[in-house]
């Protein structure tokens, strides 16, 4: 598999910072929350993702990637860092979840603006939107376990979008109402017709039991 | 007033159901000794509570009960209540007042907490059928979503309900709020409290 460099230079004085001043002062019950954001398993799916996004986009360097929506944003606190330094181009970022209280976090944490992109912070139920009217190039979801099939979800220019989309075969969380057991039905519940990329991680989960991760990048244009 | 219930599967016995003061039952058979009606399985689980809402039934004024309930107190107690303060199309419902209400609201990322309870609640059937449409229209994805009825109301419609006062229908395990149990009407033994109601 080839290999591409991912930087990942977190500002821990940011970090430092932000959980003083924003979740220690406003909101004490999240932290643990919050520093479970930044787990290993977190930041190796979050960083397997963008060094999988370079190599599609490196093969096919016409594909746009202006506008990133990100579905079940939660902070952002990881993925947005990474993609903002790794992917050249990107002008506004769409952080979308129900969550209020991890959008505020994250506008805290991140501001509005991270080195020269927008950041917009939109609270919305994914599973009762319509976002048929809206414009993405790129719609990233990595928690597809903790919703409805993506092939509920679609954009206004829907053939043109890019899904990058994660989920999991960890059954018996009762938040995962929709896990897989393999990319290949992923795929098909993402209506995906051309993916660019499909695997898998393996990974230790709660109470140190394995699960499986997927992902997978593609296209619903034939 | 109709006192009705819903009666299917194995989980509870006709024994059970005879004890409850019901004038008619919802259940996927006939009951000897049970006025009763045929209730729509094709909804799963609790969802199939959610058809009773449905006008064609024309029910007028009911009281729903569980199963699982206990009657200490007098029922006309509710009864008057709901009539003295029901809200146009609205479900008077249970609180869950059993369990810490703050920890609940402060849960926003998923569907989990929940402070309603459906065990015993009245509702006019003329009025809510926009209840029971709902429903009808997104019938599988509600029952993706959601571990219950009472998740889907919580989340997603909290215009829909009222609540019975709090010390009318209290928890037979939990008392977060210390409420005296003696002067509950009805004590609710759902089951499902522990696990799925609770953070």
């Amino acid at each position: 598999m080839p290999k591409v460099e991912i930087k990942f230079n977190y500002d821990l004085g940011l970090f430092g910072d932000t959980l003083n001043r924003i979740v220690l002062r406003e909101y004490p019950n999240r932290l643990k929350d919050f520093i479970n954001s930044f787990s290993g398993n977190q930041v190796t799916c979050k960083k397997w993702l963008v060094e999988q996004l370079l190599l599609v986009l490196k093969d096919r360097p016409e594909l746009p990637i202006k506008k990133i929506t990100i579905l079940g944003s939660w902070y952002g606190n990881v993925l947005v860092p990474l993609l903002v330094d790794n992917i050249k181009g990107i002008e506004d970022i769409h952080l979308i979840d129900m969550d209020e209280d991890a959008l505020d976090i994250g506008r805290k944490f991140l501001g509005r603006e991270y080195k020269g992109v927008n950041l917009n912070y939109l609270k919305e139920d994914i599973n009762f939107t319509d976002y048929s009217e809206r414009y993405t190039n790129i719609c990233i979801n990595t928690s597809c376990e903790h919703m409805l099939p993506m092939s509920s979800i679609s954009f206004n220019n829907d053939k043109q979008v890019l899904y990058i989309l994660q989920s999991n075969n960890m059954k018996g969380e009762r938040e995962h109402v929709n896990c897989v057991e393999d990319y290949h039905e992923l795929i098909k519940q993402s209506s995906l017709k051309k993916p660019y990329y499909y695997g898998r991680l393996k990974l230790n989960g709660k109470d140190n039991r394995e699960y499986k991760r997927f992902m997978v990048i593609g296209k619903r244009d034939d | 007033m109709n006192i009705i219930t819903a009666f299917w599967g194995d989980k509870y016995s006709v024994d059970e159901l005879k004890k409850l003061p019901i004038d008619y039952c919802f259940s996927d058979r006939e009951i000897p000794g049970v006025k009763t009606l045929p209730l729509d399985m094709s909804y799963k689980h609790t969802w199939k509570k959610m058809t009773l809402f449905d006008k064609r039934l024309k029910l007028g004024d009911c009281l729903f009960l569980d199963i699982d309930i206990i009657i200490q107190g007098d029922l006309n107690i509710l009864i008057d209540y709901y009539n003295k303060n029901r809200v146009k199309g609205k479900v008077m419902l249970s609180h869950v007042h059993w369990f810490d209400n703050e920890k609940m609201k402060k849960n926003k990322g998923t569907y989990i907490s929940c402070n309603v309870n459906s065990g015993v609640f009245a509702f006019n059937n003329d009025e809510c059928d926009h209840i029971y449409q709902a429903v009808k229209k997104d019938k599988e994805k509600l029952s993706i979503l959601f571990e219950g009825t009472d998740k889907w109301f919580y989340h997603k419609h909290p215009e829909w309900y009222t609540f019975w006062p709090d010390k009318y229908i209290q928890h037979n395990v939990h008392n977060f709020e210390k409420y005296d149990k003696s002067k509950a009407i009805i004590i609710s033994e759902n089951g499902n409290a522990e696990g799925r109601n609770k953070i």
